[in-house]
């Protein structure tokens, strides 16, 4: 009997010591498991800031209403107390408020003043969780460009697509004691890991830019009739975007002044136990009446046949080339059969001589093909890639297009007669302006930007690197190209995109459009566009406009006024001097004298 | 002996009232830590609050409301060269002395 109790005893004593000593961990992580859980925390999204600092999205802390109903006794009073200040139908309130759970949400994202009501009511059971919501307090200024984010806090386009592994920052998790029931106890805190704040990003958008150009565009596609529209203006010397618009006709009501704000997706299944807001935009933005926002970037996610503005493709290779001057007469027919296609020009003519200038000025078709009859193929092709067509623009901006411009295996008896005025290409407007900047320029090709730098949390601002620039047209062949856009503009087809006391550089573009469904062209159905510069003998700005399916269907009587609106207000904003004034100062001896003049940098050493 | 037990209650509360420092002060840590969390919110929520009021249509709509509107020509002031004297601004001359 002795021997048995001492062997159990000992057999006691080793299982004891197997635990405590040898198994400590393991038991220990055993226990801590049922006590407690890891919940992740969301780290807060950096935000986007313009070139000034401005905001353009930011995430704020909103309080989410959650309920723990095995707490609630009377859950029909307090649905009746609770229904008036969340807003939530007090039969809906208590049927959650009746669930066999621990944990429900009742309403997300709360305004403060909500918030505020709802912990003086001091009801048993209802909490206040803290979420994050993302906010535009532009309205939807730059939507298409910015982007938006989801419920899960993730962005969905746009920039809040492109930086989204910036922006999200690191999520960090923190261990709670729990209920038996599996209920996390808010604040019985077991150790946690801080999250990581998301890195903002600041934009090379110039807020006020965008908003001129937002409401010259709006204004234009609602007087037009036009489907849609995009404006963008560039920084000649940097290539940042200054402006990026882009606005379709809608057949729903037009946004109004007011001042509340909206979820943009829909709300969020039941039970959605997300942890950041998607985007909410202030409905302050003031479109024109039957204009709003596109769903997206078309200034790059969009192709379209360029038509005339392509003209300056074809020019500046043969001006490098020596086949033509500006000077040059230059015979024009009154139609050209290639194959079994006639071209001919806007306006009927007969054979008629043109110097090359009048050619460009006048937009004609046939002169334009005549020029690159004497060109050629190759050197054609590979101007238009020199120019930067058919490829990326360096933007990689989310559904980016680079567009489709023939190659020699595309090569067609018809192509030396439509590619050299614009047609069988699609382009993005934003390749236009690149190739039209590049003449602003004086030959140098710049790569077109967005990110301007990125804001650390404590709000320093790091500084994108520059974009490339290269070589794409001679001095003297870029310096008769501005001499010949200039001439579009005083005496050509883009005289409405003059702009009082500067010099301005560009051209227009009437294109067909292609019928997605049969070969040929849509009848009647016309892209309007202008491209250009401004001041023309010290460029500092460019933009493109463009309108699809406008009435008239000119862009010289469409979109040139756009170009000079925006242009105008963008010229005077940067104190560029008026021509005249920057000739009297040449001197450089006058007061407000200026050399080279230069977008303004903007706030880069401290964060907003 | 009375010596002994005296020792081990006295260095058990030494043991508990260093271990109540030490936990209010993770009290307090973690008070502060709270606030500099709720000002930091609150800090985020103004900053969009006034980026709200400063957006460009807010900004538009307040001018226009008081009566300001786009101008529709803007003249720039010619520049003033600084190698020559500035002009003398011409004034009109002082009265004459009354007759006495």
């Amino acid at each position: 009997m002795r021997l048995v109790l001492v062997i159990v005893f000992i057999t006691l004593i080793a299982r004891l010591v197997a635990v405590q000593e040898f198994a400590h961990q393991r038991y220990a992580s055993l226990s801590a498991s049922e006590l407690t859980q890891t919940v992740s925390v969301p780290a807060v999204r950096g935000g986007i800031y313009d070139r000034n600092g401005e905001v353009l999205a930011e995430s704020v802390t909103r309080q989410t209403v959650v309920a723990d109903p095995l707490l609630i006794t009377h859950p029909a009073a307090t649905a009746e107390a609770l229904s008036p200040v969340i807003g939530v139908p007090t039969d809906q309130l208590r049927s959650e408020l009746t669930e066999s759970t621990g944990f429900v949400y009742l309403a997300h994202r709360v305004s403060d003043a909500v918030a505020a009501k709802v912990t003086s009511l001091g009801l048993a059971g209802i909490n206040l969780v803290p979420e994050s919501q993302r906010v535009q307090p532009d309205g939807q200024l730059a939507m298409p460009v910015v982007g938006t984010v989801g419920w899960n806090g993730s962005g969905l386009s746009g920039l809040e697509y492109q930086y989204q592994s910036q922006l999200a920052g690191q999520a960090g998790s923190e261990n709670l004691l729990q209920a038996p029931d599996g209920v996390a106890l808010s604040g019985s805190t077991g150790g946690s890991v801080p999250s990581k704040p998301g890195t903002g990003v600041e934009v090379t958008i110039d807020e006020s830019i965008q908003y001129v150009a937002e409401q010259a565009l709006g204004a234009e596609i609602a007087a037009s009739h036009a489907y849609s529209g995009t404006a963008v203006v560039m920084d000649v010397k940097t290539g940042d975007i200054l402006a990026m618009a882009d606005l379709q006709a809608t057949s729903g009501t037009a946004t109004t002044g007011a001042t509340t704000t909206t979820p943009v997706p829909a709300a969020p299944p039941a039970g959605s136990q997300s942890t950041a807001g998607p985007t909410l935009v202030s409905q302050a933005d003031t479109l024109p009446a039957g204009v709003e926002e596109a769903p997206s970037n078309s200034a790059v996610t969009q192709v379209y046949e360029p038509g005339s503005v392509f003209k300056l493709v074809t020019f500046s290779a043969a001006l490098a080339a020596g086949l033509t001057t500006p000077n040059q007469v230059i015979q024009v027919p009154g139609s050209l059969q290639m194959g079994t296609y006639t071209f001919h020009d806007a306006e009927a003519h007969g054979n008629q001589p043109m110097t090359a200038s009048q050619i460009l000025a006048q937009s004609s078709n046939l002169g334009t093909i005549e020029v690159a009859q004497r060109l050629g193929e190759g050197p054609l092709l590979a101007q238009i890639g020199n120019l930067g067509f058919g490829h990326p623009t360096g933007l990689d901006f989310p559904g980016e297009s680079e567009g489709l411009v023939p190659g020699p295996a595309a090569w067609t008896g018809t192509s030396i007669g439509s590619t050299p005025i614009g047609q069988d290409d699609a382009v993005t407007a934003q390749q236009i302006l690149d190739a039209y900047n590049a003449v602003a320029n004086g030959g140098v090709f710049v790569s077109p930007r967005l990110l301007r730098g990125t804001v650390s949390p404590s709000g320093t601002v790091t500084a994108a690197p520059p974009s490339p620039t290269r070589r794409v047209i001679n001095p003297t062949t870029n310096a008769q190209l501005v001499s010949m856009l200039e001439g579009v503009v005083t005496s050509g087809t883009g005289t409405e995109a003059a702009i009082d006391g500067y010099t301005v550089a560009g051209k227009t573009g009437t294109a067909q459009i292609p019928d997605p469904n049969h070969l040929g062209y849509i009848p009647g159905a016309y892209v309007g566009s202008f491209a250009g510069f401004a001041p023309a003998e010290n460029p500092v700005l460019s933009a493109v406009v463009v309108l699809d399916h406008p009435t008239p269907i000119y862009g010289g009587a469409v979109a040139a006024p756009v170009f000079s609106t925006i242009m105008a207000y963008a010229l005077h904003h940067y104190g560029v001097p008026t021509t005249a004034t920057a000739t009297a100062s040449a001197s450089n001896s006058a007061v407000g004298g200026t050399g080279s003049i230069t977008v303004p940098a903007g706030a880069t050493t401290e964060g907003p | 002996m009375w010596m002994s037990v005296l020792l081990v209650v006295g260095s058990l509360l030494a043991v508990v009232v260093g271990d109540a420092m030490i936990t209010g002060g993770q009290v307090s840590l973690t008070t502060t830590q709270s606030q500099v969390d709720a000002a930091a919110t609150a800090q985020k929520t103004y900053q969009v609050a006034v980026a709200q009021m400063a957006a460009p249509p807010v900004v538009v709509a307040q001018a226009e409301s008081q009566g300001l509107v786009a101008p529709t020509t803007v003249v720039d002031l010619p520049q003033v060269p600084l190698n020559v004297p500035l002009p003398v601004p011409q004034t009109a001359a002082p009265p004459a002395p009354a007759n006495q």
